[in-house]
């Protein structure tokens, strides 16, 4: 049983790995998209919406926010989207910054924005990439091993 | 369309029990309340607004699409739905370009169906210049003369550059603008003209705020064509406008109607009245 839960354990910390990539790859993308809807001018909740492209449900509950009323701010909006728990702080400010930053007037510091958000964003994406190849393999390995290795002490 | 300023300025607490409704523009600048302009006089909030109050009251009105709008903002107002106008001044670019907002002025429109109905058998089929200071309620009455024409049986056409006088969403009029009316918006009056005449054939054409450079020659080319048009200019009399350079406009129309506020009735004059009035001492 511990060897099984062992086993168990190293392939939910594998799946983590991965299904976070998965999270930070559908935001490179969403960025991707953002960028064509804001050369198009559209407006705020429409770039949102199409940022999120019905993946992303941060993206589109920010901008069905928007246009339920205006009653919101920048900073009140900001706080009341359901972050997703994946992302790290340090991503999260990536994003809550673009996003912030998209309040403003011209469509020119918007772009600018966006394609900070977008380098930075690139970073964090190789990254992710890179330990989901190695930790989300480690992960499964070392859980198979713990298994083994519980189920020979316990024979 | 009324706007819930208690929605759009949610930090100044007074706008829960003071009604803007009536009010003909309501401004935000930082660092001073929240001020209307009500019929009784001017209104000023408690609340001290702050940049973010601005812009977040900013995004709020235009639909959170001021970025999109950037070339109706450097003209300086963007239209909003019910025929209002979001006034927006702030640091621009060097391609006039909005980059910062400092202050907003909301102009609220306000429809008076038989604002005109007292003058309307003296303007009746002819063509008619509204002067009027700002605020006197111009606009009102000119899109009030266009419904009664149509009422009448004319084909009207409305050459609305502001989307001020109809206030089109999704092609239709949100303003009532009496039935056989035909609007285009956001064109310069020089070219909507002798488009509308070209394509619809009116009778009448109701065009706000003359006094752009090629403004005569389109009146001229409609007068050509028999098609009596509805103006309005700033101003406060007939002498006025010529005093301003702009008499040139003046012989293309067959009345003037003077405002001096919306409480006040509307002085009518024919051509002869505002050319008696200049000749005598």
């Amino acid at each position: 049983m511990s060897a099984g839960a062992c086993v168990a354990l190293g392939g939910l910390f594998a799946r983590r790995t991965a299904e976070k990539d998965r999270l930070i790859q559908a935001w490179s993308a969403a960025l991707l998209r953002m960028e064509d809807a804001l050369d198009r001018g559209d407006s705020l909740p429409q770039v949102l919406e199409t940022g999120g492209n019905h993946q992303l449900p941060l993206l589109q509950t920010a901008a069905d926010m928007l246009r339920a009323g205006p009653a919101l701010g920048p900073e009140e909006w900001l706080a009341a989207l359901p972050w997703e728990d994946l992302l790290d702080p340090s991503e999260r400010d990536t994003l809550a910054t673009l996003l912030r930053s998209l309040w403003t007037p011209s469509p020119a510091a918007q772009l600018r924005a966006l394609h900070t958000a977008q380098s930075q964003w690139a970073a964090i994406a190789a990254a992710s990439r890179a330990k989901r190849e190695t930790n989300g393999r480690l992960y499964a390995r070392l859980g198979w091993l713990g298994g083994a290795a519980l189920f020979i002490l316990m024979c | 369309m009324d706007m819930d300023w208690q929605l759009i300025v949610p930090g100044a607490a007074e706008l829960r029990t003071t009604d803007l409704r009536p009010a003909r523009e309501v401004r935000l600048r930082p660092g001073q309340p929240v001020t209307a302009l009500l019929p009784e006089g001017l209104w000023r909030g408690q609340h001290i607004l702050t940049p973010a109050d601005i812009l977040r009251a900013a995004q709020a009105l235009s639909g959170h699409s001021l970025a999109a709008h950037q070339e109706a903002l450097s003209r300086g107002f963007l239209p909003l739905p019910g025929g209002h106008r979001l006034g927006v001044c702030g640091e621009m670019d060097e391609k006039g370009r909005l980059r910062e907002i400092t202050s907003l002025c909301v102009r609220l429109c306000h429809q008076c169906p038989g604002a005109g109905a007292g003058i309307y058998q003296a303007v009746r089929g002819k063509s008619c210049l509204i002067i009027g200071p700002p605020g006197s309620g111009k606009t009102t009455l000119l899109r009030d003369l266009t419904r009664l024409h149509g009422l009448d049986g004319y084909q009207t056409a409305v050459a609305d550059e502001r989307g001020e006088i109809a206030a089109c969403r999704d092609g239709q009029p949100l303003l009532d603008v009496g039935p056989q009316c035909d609007v285009v918006t956001g064109l310069d009056k020089a070219r909507a003209l002798p488009l509308l005449i070209r394509s619809m054939a009116p009778q009448v054409i109701a065009t706000d705020e003359l006094g752009g450079p090629g403004d005569a020659a389109a009146l001229g080319e409609a007068a050509q064509c028999g098609v009596r048009v509805l103006a309005t200019l700033h101003g406060r009399s007939v002498d006025d406008v010529r005093w301003r350079g702009m008499d040139g406009l003046l012989p293309l129309f067959d009345v003037f109607v003077l405002l001096t506020a919306p409480e006040k009735a509307p002085q009518v004059l024919t051509q002869e009245d505002a050319t008696c009035k200049e000749d005598s001492p």
